[in-house]
Formats: C-alpha cells, sequence, structure tokens
C-alpha cells in the first residue's frame, strides 16, 4: 500500500463521516435517530438489510470456508441470502403493518405489546439482545483491525481504534439515517468490488474448469454439494455433513433474520409496498455477492496449490486471509485499496447496526421502560449516543488482545443464541394466535440455556454432528408449545390489534 | 462433468439459487 492508497482510504473514511454529519441535520426526534424517521427509501431499505447481515465474517469467512471446505460450503451462498428475504417478507411485512399504526421503535415494542408484557419479555429481549450484539461487535472489530494492519502493515491496535472510531463517528452523529446512507454507499461498494475482484482472480487462478479440478485432486468430495454423513467427520474440514447442513440451514436462514441487528431495520423503510420486491432484490444481490466471495476462495486454494500465493503463517486462521491476498495478487499496488474498502465496508455496515442496536435497547427499551417513563426525546437521543460510545469502548477493551480461541466459541455461539431465542417468539408472535406471554418467556429463556449447555458440551466434551444451536432451538419451539397450550389465551383485542393469525399481510 | 463439477453438482449450484429467486417473484406477482 503506498501514499495514494493511503490517501483513497483516508478520503473513503472522510466520506463516512460527512455521510453522519449530513444525516445529523435530519434528527429531530428519537424516533429520526433510532428508526430513521421510519422514513428510508426502497434501495436504502434493501441494500440496509442487506449490509447489516453481510459482515465482515461474510467476506473474509466466506471465503476462508471455501478455501477450508470447496464446493460443499455453497450452501452458505444460499441460506445467508435468503435470511434477508426471509427477515423481509416473513417478518418485516407483517412487524411494518403493525408498526404503521403502532408506531414501534424497536422490536421489542412488538413483544411488549403482543405479548402483554411490558416487563419480563421486554427487559428479557434487550438484555439477549444487548449482550449477544457486544460480542458479535468484538467479532467485527476484530476483522476491521485484521484487515486495515495486513494491508497497511500497522500494529493490529492502531487498526482497531482508526476503524472504531470512523464506524462510531457517524453512528453517534446521524444514527440509523446515517447507517442507512452510509448502506446504499457501502453496499454499491461491495457489489462492484467482488464484481470486479470475482472473475479476475477466477480468471488469473487459470478458469473455473481449472480450479475444480485442483479442488477434486485435493479431495474428490470438495466438488460435490456435501461431505458424507459419517460422525465425527474425517477431516477438520469435512463436517459439512447433509445432517450438519440441515442445522446451518436453521442457525443462518432464521437466527440471522431474528437478529436484533437485521430485523428491526423493518421498521425503518418508508412504505409497506417496498415489502412485495425487497425480499426478491436483496436475496439477488446478495447471492451475487456471495457466490462471488466463495469462488474466489475456492481460486485462492487453487492458486496457492499452483505456487501463486501464499497465505500468511503465524495468524489464527490463514485460510480467511485467502480472499484479501488472492486481491491482491491480481490488484497489486495501486489497486490494493479497492480490497480494504470491499471488506470495510461489509465491516462497517455489520458493525453500525450493531452499535445502533444497542445504543437504542439501551436507552428505548432499559431507559424509557423501566427507569424513567417521562424521559424526553431528547434525553433518548443523548442515551442512545452515551451508549453507543460506552459500548464501542467495551468491546475495544475485549478486542484488545488479538482474540483468545474463547472468543471465537463465542461469536459462533452469539448466532445460535439468534436462533433459540428469537426466531420461535417472533414465528409464534406473528402467525400463532395461541401462542402466550408465559410461552413466549420460556421459550427465550430455554432457548438461550439450551444453546449455552449444548455450545459447551460440543467445544469442551464431545463434537456434535450438528450445530449445537439447533438443539437448543428445538427446545425454545417445544416450550413455546407446551407452555402456550396449558396457559391462558391471549385476548382478542390483541391479537386483532397486532395482526396475528396464519396470514402475512392484511389487505 | 461441466466446469470441471459433476453435472449434478453443477445443476444445484444453478437451480437452487434460480428457483428460490422464482419463488420470491411469485411472492411479489402474487401482491
Amino acid at each position: 500500500m503506498d501514499a495514494i492508497g493511503t490517501i483513497i482510504i483516508i478520503l473513503y473514511f472522510v466520506g463516512l463521516i460527512a455521510i453522519g454529519a449530513l444525516a445529523s441535520k435530519k434528527i429531530k426526534n428519537s424516533a429520526d435517530f433510532l428508526v430513521a424517521g421510519r422514513n428510508l427509501g426502497f434501495w436504502t431499505f434493501t441494500l440496509l438489510v442487506v449490509a447489516s447481515i453481510c459482515s465482515g465474517m461474510t467476506i473474509l469467512g466466506v471465503a476462508g470456508l471455501g478455501y477450508a471446505s470447496g464446493w460443499p460450503s455453497i450452501w452458505e451462498q444460499i441460506f445467508v441470502p435468503l435470511s434477508a428475504a426471509v427477515c423481509i417478507l416473513f417478518f418485516g411485512t407483517k412487524l411494518h403493518q403493525v408498526a404503521a399504526r403502532t408506531g414501534y421503535v424497536t422490536v421489542q415494542d412488538y413483544f411488549a405489546h403482543r405479548f402483554y408484557s411490558p416487563g419480563a419479555i421486554r427487559g428479557t429481549s434487550a438484555i439477549i439482545g444487548v449482550l449477544i450484539s457486544v460480542i458479535y461487535l468484538v467479532g467485527q472489530y476484530i476483522s476491521i483491525s485484521m484487515v486495515l494492519s495486513w494491508l497497511f502493515k500497522i500494529p493490529y491496535q492502531w487498526a482497531l481504534v482508526i476503524g472504531a472510531v470512523i464506524v462510531m463517528g457517524y453512528t453517534i452523529l446521524g444514527g440509523l439515517y446515517a447507517i442507512g446512507m452510509a448502506s446504499l454507499v457501502q453496499g454499491i461498494m461491495i457489489l462492484v468490488g467482488v464484481l470486479l475482484v470475482g472473475p479476475l482472480v477466477i480468471q488469473s487462478a487459470g478458469g473455473l474448469a481449472h480450479v475444480n479440478t485442483m479442488l477434486a485432486a485435493i479431495d474428490v468430495n470438495m466438488t460435490h454439494l456435501w461431505y458424507p454423513q459419517v460422525h465425527p467427520p474425517y477431516a477438520k474440514y469435512a463436517f459439512l455433513t447433509p445432517e450438519y447442513l440441515v442445522s446451518f440451514f436453521f442457525l443462518l436462514t432464521f437466527g440471522l433474520a431474528a437478529a436484533p441487528h437485521v430485523v428491526n431495520n423493518v421498521l425503518a423503510a418508508r412504505d409497506i409496498k417496498y415489502f412485495k420486491w425487497a425480499p426478491l432484490a436483496a436475496f439477488v444481490v446478495y447471492a451475487v455477492i456471495m457466490y462471488l466471495c466463495k469462488i474466489t476462495g475456492f481460486a485462492a486454494l487453487a492458486m496457492v496449490h499452483d505456487g501463486l500465493i501464499k497465505l500468511p503463517t503465524g495468524v489464527s486462521n490463514p485460510p480467511d486471509y485467502s480472499f484479501i491476498v488472492a486481491s491482491e495478487y491480481v490488484f497489486p499496488g495501486f489497486f490494493a485499496p479497492l480490497v480494504a474498502i470491499i471488506v470495510l465496508s461489509a465491516v462497517m455496515s455489520t458493525t453500525d447496526r450493531l452499535m445502533l442496536t444497542i445504543g437504542s435497547y439501551v436507552s428505548w427499551d432499559v431507559y424509557k421502560q423501566f427507569i424513567n417513563k417521562d424521559a424526553s426525546e431528547k434525553s433518548i437521543t443523548l442515551l442512545s449516543r452515551a451508549a453507543i460510545l460506552l459500548s464501542t469502548v467495551l468491546t475495544l477493551y475485549l478486542a484488545w488482545s488479538n482474540p483468545p480461541e474463547l472468543l471465537a466459541w463465542l461469536i459462533w455461539m452469539a448466532i445460535g443464541v439468534m436462533l433459540a431465542c428469537f426466531v420461535t417468539p417472533l414465528f409464534a408472535g406473528l402467525y400463532w394466535r395461541r401462542a402466550t406471554r408465559e410461552g413466549a418467556l420460556a421459550s427465550m429463556i430455554v432457548g438461550l440455556v439450551g444453546v449455552f449447555i449444548f455450545s459447551y458440551y460440543a467445544k469442551f466434551i464431545s463434537p456434535m454432528p450438528m450445530h449445537p444451536s439447533i438443539y437448543g432451538f428445538a427446545l425454545s419451539v417445544a416450550a413455546m408449545i407446551l407452555v402456550s397450550l396449558v396457559t391462558k389465551k391471549t385476548s382478542e383485542k390483541i391479537l386483532d390489534e397486532t395482526n396475528t393469525g396464519m396470514y402475512i399481510r392484511k389487505r | 462433468m461441466i466446469i470441471g463439477l459433476p453435472t449434478d453438482v453443477f445443476m444445484g449450484v444453478i437451480l437452487v439459487p434460480v428457483a428460490i429467486s422464482l419463488l420470491l417473484l411469485l411472492w411479489a406477482l402474487k401482491w
């Protein structure tokens, strides 16, 4: 990276801060800060959902998994884009339609209304949401600093602070308005970037046919759609068996769709009509990005075997560097900032949304509902900004020493918590009239405890054939059904107010 | 074999996302 490259990156950062400053002029009240005044346009909204899900782990981890496991990992490129469509279609359409009457600011407002529980469910959901967002945020910071320190040859800790200050800057300035406008820029950067990098990397690796021949030579299962169903798998990379892929589907498609930093975005769209085309638009844009990232990982594996590139040694997971190293090979020198901008856009667009989620849960769900019910608009916005600052400091502290293995386990478990805690209450709340307050609370708590126990067991005692979160999810579904059926049914008035029933859109 | 992949694998990799896109298109047209 030379001086010109550094200047390009600095200009990109300045642009993001300028977006924040521009957006801050639109902030008149707390709803402007927390849900962008419910006024985001179609593409801003669609790319906001995609960019919130599309994290640094998406770009680097997807190529890394492709490098390690080959074509059986392509299912990730189906399940993750599908999560954006599921979130918009199955959760978004109904939540947006109800919120147009009720003015929800967070998904907790919906839970509190649907499950007539202003205390227990709102509090439980908000606290779990804040905790997993903090853990997830640490993971994002680690990938920001990984990229910056690799490309600029600066110390890891410097990179960490630079990345955090930029994202925190525009998020505190402009809230969801800034995040939405930044997502539009970041989404386009990611899409254009991978459309440039992907084909060039494949070409310089010798074409797809050569890459696939190389994969088959390493392990013939790498050119199949799954690894043989044996437990434990015959190699560390061969974990994507049919059974595991089933749990992968639930984890990614439903877990990410119900994630706090994703599902709250549906409240910010301007018009219910957006929910007609947004599922398809989000899926197609995201699938194109992810397919190209994944194939870049395959190509990197072939290039390493052909001696064209070398992955770094002495890092915790070398395959995660395959996207950057392969891109650097086709874009030496001057174009290196392009690679940085792709990955930084992906990381920052998730980081900013996670920060705002923490800010809004702390100020809107905890402070306003439990501590000071008469809190003014100004104090809510101020407290959100303070919570964003505090959570940044906390996550920097957690990410400061280069990631220990326990942290990687916690981050991987955080998505599992999203699946086991939020998917059942959301689906049952929206579509099942018999779901009750007690059922929802039981399902959240049983799911949380279940994921912890199974994740601990899988990590420290004996590996399991499926992702541990699926067992927690199964328990949360069982708890929802059993407890709901033995408790008193929700009043018809509330069920009608919240559009509960087996339909998606009320005509 | 197509581009170095078994034919059914190649078809799966292409047809699954196409099928999902068609379902989402159906949702939009049915609106």
